[in-house]
């Protein structure tokens, strides 16, 4: 049988972190459709970037993907 | 009834495995005691998915049976060990961390898991991990199942993801070695974070049948360990062709450190800026060290960076649309709203509007990545960098606004490694090189597709000659 050794204070701080991280961090309370634009206007920009990296004819995408 | 002291919960895997064939305590012994440890100490950290005791301790007393008739089957046979909750185990949950999936059962084990048992690992439980490994982007570290995973090193603090319980588990001797998977930093960051030594193996060396898919062509499986060594041992174990995994490169992997290139012949590339000016302010002493024992190895030391490219855009709309193309039933049923984290949530959904000509340009522009990443190898044969350029986050903190240096260097670097490594299926080693402010840091070295000898070649004399992987954190 292992004994693990824990002070009083080390419990204390493992269940404070513990409770207060599970007491559920929620993002900013703001409404889900506000979220998803903005998620989605993220995504519409990486693309944008995308759009402006000049892609050879003969670029093929990485499909069938070997390193 | 043996007892265990921490040498026994922090020893690595071939002082376990040369202590059990010398009887010093049998393989059933040993599995209790982690069991226990890791009952015990798991929760407190997030850590645990499902404790598997009972099949645990069937496996070590057939192991023991074994030893005891002189079977002998390598360095796994009789160590314990845990995998990712992303990984099926025939009959038990696996849940891939999230709520909606908590109740799923899978009739098979994953190959890797097949793997470890023929090799004589005892698989002691499955760990906790960032909801669906992070599918769509989240927002916090409590995007999980299980909560955030606490880090061993100071309880609030993250310990990473999203293999979240894999890096705690074996930081806190709760496993001697674990499976986690990458398809972005999954390993890296946990490793780095929790100061273990994570293995990212190159693209379709392991496979993944009966893992969680969230990107097809960027998913890799890999061991968490306590060194360099352990994790060539592992690889090997795990490695291999597998007609199931439609990505399988079809070969295998034989630690053979016997055989590597001698580090005098190496050509190692790094950028000063990745040590001197993007990690944190207080990290930068530990780096800049780190880099002087690599310089010390003798290998040659050359100055690259990588060549300019857009990895983070392209990676982010490759994942995003694989993820929410395998998740789509589950957008599409409405669960998705079961998610512990909104911003994934979003992500998820967001991600099955990226049409498909935005998917092929990023496909496209990866195939340009890979070539470049090869002329970059034909210079060097490793790049050495920071993996994370500062310790563990906050456990409360958020995640998609990362702190920037207070000026942003004007040279690149290699700041964007871990990017452009899962975008061209390289392997990466994290090795724990220093401690600031009482937490972890690591450096990676990446190598070539297939080259894991020689970055695991270089990560053992590192070790031999720093010993920050011997560190134990405080807790628990």
């Amino acid at each position: 049988m292992t004994q693990i050794k824990i002070t009083r204070r080390e419990l204390a701080v493992a269940l404070g972190a513990s409770a207060a991280a599970n007491a559920q961090v929620t993002p900013t309370g703001r409404p889900a459709e506000d979220l998803l634009v903005e998620v989605a206007g993220e995504l519409r920009k990486a693309a944008a970037r995308l759009e402006e990296f000049k892609l050879p004819a003969e670029a093929e995408p990485a499909f069938v993907f070997k390193p | 009834m043996a007892t265990f002291s921490d040498d026994v919960f922090f020893a690595t895997l071939t002082e376990l495995n040369a202590r059990l064939r010398a009887r010093e305590f049998s393989a059933e012994e040993l599995a209790r005691a982690f069991c226990d440890r890791l009952e015990k100490s798991g929760p407190r950290l997030n850590a645990l998915a499902l404790s598997l005791r009972d099949t645990a301790l069937r496996k070590a007393r057939e192991v023991d049976g074994d030893i005891r008739r002189g079977r002998l089957r390598g360095p796994l046979q009789g160590v314990p060990c845990a995998i990712k909750d992303l990984l099926s185990v025939a009959i038990k949950p696996t849940t891939w961390g999230a709520r909606p999936f908590m109740h799923q059962r899978f009739t098979y084990d994953a190959t890797v898991v097949r793997k470890l048992d023929r090799a004589g690992a005892v698989l002691i439980g499955k760990l906790a991990m960032v909801q669906l490994a992070g599918g769509g982007g989240y927002r916090y570290p409590s995007a999980s199942l299980t909560g955030p995973g606490l880090n061993p090193w100071d309880l609030s603090r993250w310990s990473g993801g999203s293999s979240s319980g894999s890096a705690a588990a074996v930081a806190a001797g709760l496993a001697p070695f674990a499976l986690g998977s990458e398809t972005s930093g999954s390993i890296l960051t946990p490793s780095a974070y929790c100061g273990v030594t994570g293995l990212r193996p190159t693209y379709g060396l392991v496979s993944r049948y009966g893992a969680m898919a969230l990107s097809w062509t960027m998913d890799k499986i890999g061991p968490l360990c306590r060194s360099a060594e352990d994790c060539g041992h592992v690889l090997q174990a795990i490695s291999g062709g597998d007609s199931n995994d439609p990505g399988s490169a079809g070969k295998s992997f034989y630690y053979t450190p016997q055989f590597a290139r001698k580090l005098t012949d190496l050509r190692i590339g790094f950028a000063p800026v990745d040590f001197a000016e993007y990690p944190e302010a207080d990290t930068r002493p530990a780096f800049q060290a780190a880099l002087e024992v690599i310089r010390g190895l003798g290998a040659r030391m050359i100055e690259t960076e990588l060549p300019d490219l857009p990895y983070s855009d392209v990676a982010s709309t490759i994942i995003s649309a694989e993820a929410s193309s395998v998740f789509e039933p589950l957008i599409r049923s409405g669960e998705v709203e079961q998610l512990a984290d909104q911003r994934q949530i979003a992500g998820l959904k967001a991600g099955l509007e990226i049409p498909a000509r935005d998917y092929l340009r990023a496909m496209r522009i990866r195939g340009i990545i890979r070539l470049e990443l090869r002329k970059l190898f034909a210079n060097v044969d490793v790049l050495v960098s920071p993996a994370r350029f500062g310790a563990a986050t906050g456990v409360t903190e958020r995640l998609d606004r990362p702190g920037q240096p207070a000026a942003t260097p004007k040279a690149r670097g290699l700041r964007r490694l871990i990017a452009a490594g899962n975008l061209a299926g390289l392997p990466a080693l994290s090795l724990p090189c220093g401690l600031a402010g009482g937490l972890p840091l690591a450096v990676q070295l990446v190598g070539r597709p297939f080259t894991e000898n020689s970055i695991l070649a270089l990560g053992v004399e590192f070790q031999r000659r720093t010993g920050w992987h011997r560190r134990r954190p405080p807790v628990p």
